[in-house]
């Protein structure tokens, strides 16, 4: 029943970042799950901690709304365990431990600075003040934002407030990291170093504050099917609210599928460009 | 980096600088406030007389009695409700802005001030008493239906939506504060001779106020302030939207329940004595974000004494201006600080 995205890098003994179990998510009604509303149907999964999954699917396949019933911010049929332990269960400060969500959405109602903003990734770990600096002067750094630290959010560009909320993602130090096409506003530059960062975040550890170190697992929405390819080892294959594949990028990424995702035959110069970007990106690590 | 650092140094150094001076504006504006009037009174007699009732030294025999009794029992405990008034109406203003993500949010888009008015209408048009609450009836009744009305709007908001969304409490409390002026106006409709009265307390107004209601007003200011400072970081989080404030673990819909109640009970303990007095709980919090930034440590506590010292000024202009008849203080405040508003925006802030 439930599929098991897995490349298997962990030791036997870890639990699963997230085990998914008959989850369906619907909007707008007060019942909870009217199966003519449903976005999400009866998802099964398992992702194993330190796997890098890319969600990908047509607009309106139900992948945002995926991806926060995995946040736990969404009322939601069926189970989610995260390291083993149902989500719902959990407090919002301890789930905040563990995982950073980055929606597509970027608030800058009101004249934060960039580092006050950045900061406020510190509320759920707060490790003292000495500590907290350097988890933000580390974030911005690598964010590509130290010279712009002190300015008002309300000032940015698209880009740059993107970065922000990366930004503060990454100074939340957990886990795992759920992201909403993380490079959508991002030019290539920052596209490319941002996809360099996460796949070397990817690599690392995560000390939880209770003192376990697990490995980081990073789940990404990427519209972008080269930058699918590029992040992720593993694919989930969303549409209309129902998972179609789940798997290995290659097991799973075939011109047959996308044909039954998207409708269409899939143009060959998709393929084409992939295959530069990959060579780009890398050549850009060498 | 060490640019970096200078530059926040030398902005710190600003900042401190800044605050100094609105310490300062606040002492000026308040011994003004006491000196100015139908019967002047100097900054020195006005500190003279303060320090004497204070700490019972120095001596004022040489005061006229009369002076005296002008500065302590009737001038001063109307600048000290003005100011304990303006500032828990700008406090209440920047929170509702700030959780409800709207600049345009206060107590009174959620209906407090129709409720309370209400609840004055009532007491005033059908002329009730109740030996045992004598004159602070009205404020009595005032309070109560505003909150109730809030009690309704949160009420039925946390039916549709869980977490309070902003966009479902500020509907809710729109479509039931329409529902409850409706009400307002056919109580009027039956006011007849007491109309007078009536549009007198929607105006708002200062004017009778002792130490008593004074001393009713501090403590409910301190504890809102107490409180809603020591969530400030939490209601930082909240300005970025539910979604983003439960993603860094806030608990959303606890903060913004305390921080509704509270924000509407500031408003609510306001102008239950004074009657509704608008647009300063709209302009304070926007004036201080502009000059000293969106960080609610500071927006918090700097907007009430901001709130405070702006809404005594506009009572002693509403007071002296065309004296001795008393302008509505709710139309001073809004005619001078609408230009000083724009000016402010047009001028553009460092955090625009």
């Amino acid at each position: 029943m439930g599929e098991t995205v897995n490349t298997c890098h962990t030791g036997a003994d870890l639990q699963p970042a997230f085990a998914v179990r008959r989850l369906s998510v619907s909007y707008g009604t007060l019942r909870p799950v009217d199966p003519q509303k449903c976005v999400l149907r009866d998802i099964n999964l398992e992702i194993p901690a330190g796997s890098a999954l890319g969600i990908l699917g047509p607009n309106g396949a139900g992948k945002s709304t995926f991806l926060r019933a995995l946040a736990g911010i969404l009322p939601a049929e069926g189970e989610i365990l995260l390291f083993g332990e149902p989500i719902a269960r959990k407090k919002r400060r301890e789930i905040a431990q563990y995982l950073a969500l980055m929606s597509q959405f970027f608030p800058a109602g009101f004249s934060y600075t960039v580092r006050q903003t950045v900061e406020m990734g510190r509320y759920a770990r707060g490790e003292g003040r000495e500590r907290d600096r350097e988890a933000v002067d580390e974030s911005l750094e690598e964010a590509g934002l130290t010279d712009l630290a002190n300015r008002p959010i309300t000032q940015l560009s698209g880009g740059q407030l993107q970065r922000v909320f990366f930004a503060r993602a990454l100074a939340q130090e957990t886990p795992i990291l759920l992201l909403d096409e993380p490079t959508s506003s991002l030019d290539l530059k920052y596209q490319a170093e941002i996809t360099g960062l996460l796949k070397r975040w990817k690599a690392r550890q995560t000390t939880l504050p209770d003192g376990r170190t697990v490995p980081n697992t990073l789940i990404s929405i990427c519209h972008d099917l080269s930058l699918a390819l590029d992040l992720s080892e593993d694919l989930v294959i969303l549409k209309d609210g129902q998972m179609l594949a789940a798997g290995p990028v290659a097991q799973v990424l075939t011109r047959d599928l996308l044909q039954r995702v998207y409708g269409m035959d899939v143009p060959s110069y998709l393929l084409r460009r992939e295959n530069f970007w990959r060579s780009m990106m890398d050549g850009s690590k060498s | 980096m060490r640019s970096e650092r200078l530059k926040t140094n030398k902005r710190r150094a600003g900042r401190g600088a800044a605050a100094a001076g609105l310490a300062a504006l606040l002492v000026f504006v308040l011994v003004l406030c006491v000196g100015v009037g139908s019967v002047a009174i100097s900054p020195a007699q006005s500190l003279r007389i303060i320090w004497w009732k204070l700490t019972g030294m120095g001596s004022v025999s040489d005061l006229d009695p009369s002076l005296i009794s002008i500065l302590w029992d009737i001038r001063m405990p109307r600048v000290a409700m003005a100011f304990l008034a303006g500032g828990a109406l700008s406090l209440s203003g920047a929170v509702m802005q700030t959780i409800l993500q709207n600049p345009l949010a206060s107590s009174y888009t959620l209906g407090v001030s129709s409720g309370a008015s209400l609840g004055a209408a009532i007491v005033i048009v059908s002329g009730i008493t109740l030996p045992v609450l004598g004159t602070l009836l009205l404020p009595a009744a005032a309070f109560g239906s505003g909150f109730l009305v809030i009690a309704v709007v949160l009420f039925i908001s946390a039916r549709i939506s869980n977490s309070l969304q902003s966009h479902t409490v500020i509907l809710m409390g729109m479509s039931v504060s329409l529902f409850v002026n409706a009400l307002l106006t056919l109580v009027s409709s039956f006011a007849g001779a007491k109309s007078q009265q009536l549009l007198l307390w929607q105006m708002g107004s200062f004017s009778g106020m002792r130490w008593y209601h004074a001393g009713i007003l501090l403590p409910i200011c301190l504890v809102g302030l107490f409180l809603l400072i020591r969530h400030a970081r939490e209601l930082d989080i909240l300005s970025f939207g539910d979604e983003n404030a439960l993603s860094l673990g806030v608990n959303v819909r606890q903060t913004k329940f305390l921080a509704l109640a509270l924000s509407s009970f500031l408003t609510g303990a306001a102008v239950c004595f004074t009657g509704t007095i608008g647009f300063v709980d709209l302009i304070a919090p926007h004036a201080v974000r502009r000059i000293f930034g969106a960080e609610n440590g500071k927006v918090l506590p700097l907007s009430f004494l901001f709130g405070g010292a702006f809404l005594a000024l506009c009572d002693m202009i509403s007071r002296t201006l065309l004296a001795p008849r008393e302008l509505p203080v709710g139309a001073v405040t809004a005619i001078l600080g609408t230009p000083f508003f724009i000016w402010l925006y047009v001028r553009g802030g460092k955090h625009g």
